[in-house]
């Protein structure tokens, strides 16, 4: 081949391609992840909004027993039920499991999710949905975390006596 | 200028073009993303004052009281959601709210790919049981 010769050799074409291939497939495969990690992390966010609604029209209404308040437990209940359906892999909670108040998102730990009811006011419930989804690409201690807090508030329909 | 140079710059150039493209990439998924969840958060947060507004008989003091409290008590917690208008219309038995928002891109990094900020509207109707309202 010749100094000047504008073509390459067939055992130089490979080593670039080789070396090409080296540098983008890390970044296609991050991308790749990437895109997977956002489209599930989506997906839970949007099962959580939708749980806490269902929860929050529950929590609206009032108890069989005391018809002079909201039915936080039945809220609580019926949202553990729909995101246990919509989060395989990670443990739905509520407080009364561990014994009380709301944990801390940061005390949170991974692939755990609690089912929070509270009354902001003496008229608004809210149903709030707070922690870590299990997912296999991100994880707290990759330092990837995607975490969920999100709450639906409403104005109770409690028929005061 | 030798060939090895050439080629250095050459690649230079091209992870110059490129690596721009993939963050506008990245940032516009994400963005896109974003807006999805807004407008499915603020359905819900219009139907579920709709189904608040559905337990009062008319356009009382109270029922609008209720109202606002649910769709401005969810839509509360989404800082780069900037709400327009919100307001439910009682006809008979039939409730219809609708409210609209901006997306407020400006409001987060994400505004790098995405230079607009989008409007977006939701309506919600729910219907009163005579059983059921106060």
């Amino acid at each position: 081949m010749g100094e000047d010769s504008a073509v390459m050799a067939p055992e130089a074409c490979r080593g670039q391609a080789l070396v090409e291939f080296a540098l983008v497939a890390p970044l296609f495969f991050f991308l790749l992840f990437f895109a997977v990690t956002a489209g599930f992390y989506a997906l839970e966010r949007a099962s959580a909004v939708n749980a806490t609604t269902a929860g929050a029209r529950i929590a609206a209404g009032a108890q069989q027993s005391d018809l002079n308040r909201p039915a936080l437990a039945q809220a609580r209940g019926e949202a553990v039920r729909l995101l246990r359906s919509a989060m395989p892999g990670t443990r739905v909670s509520t407080p009364a499991d561990i014994g009380g108040r709301c944990p801390a998102l940061e005390q949170i730990p991974d692939a755990t999710v609690f089912v929070c009811t509270s009354t902001p006011t003496a008229d608004t419930v809210r149903v709030e949905i707070v922690g870590h989804p299990a997912s296999f690409l991100s994880s707290r201690a990759g330092g990837l975390s995607l975490p969920l807090d999100t709450y639906a508030e409403v104005h109770t329909a409690v028929f005061k006596r | 200028m030798t060939r090895g140079a050439s080629t250095r710059a050459q690649a230079a150039v091209e992870m110059a073009m490129v690596v721009p493209l993939m963050l506008a990439i990245i940032f516009g998924f994400l963005g896109l993303l974003l807006w999805v969840e807004t407008a499915h958060d603020l359905r819900a947060a219009t139907a579920l004052a709709s189904a608040t507004a559905a337990t009062f008989r008319d356009d009382t003091p109270a029922s609008g009281t209720a109202e606002a409290d649910t769709f401005f008590g969810t839509m509360r917690q989404y800082g780069y959601v900037e709400v327009h208008s919100f307001a439910c219309r009682h006809a008979g038995a039939r409730v219809t709210c609708s409210s609209s928002a901006t997306l407020r891109f400006d409001r987060t990094p994400l505004a790098v790919a995405w230079p607009t900020n989008p409007r977006m509207s939701a309506d919600a109707v729910s219907y009163s049981s005579a059983f059921r309202t106060r």
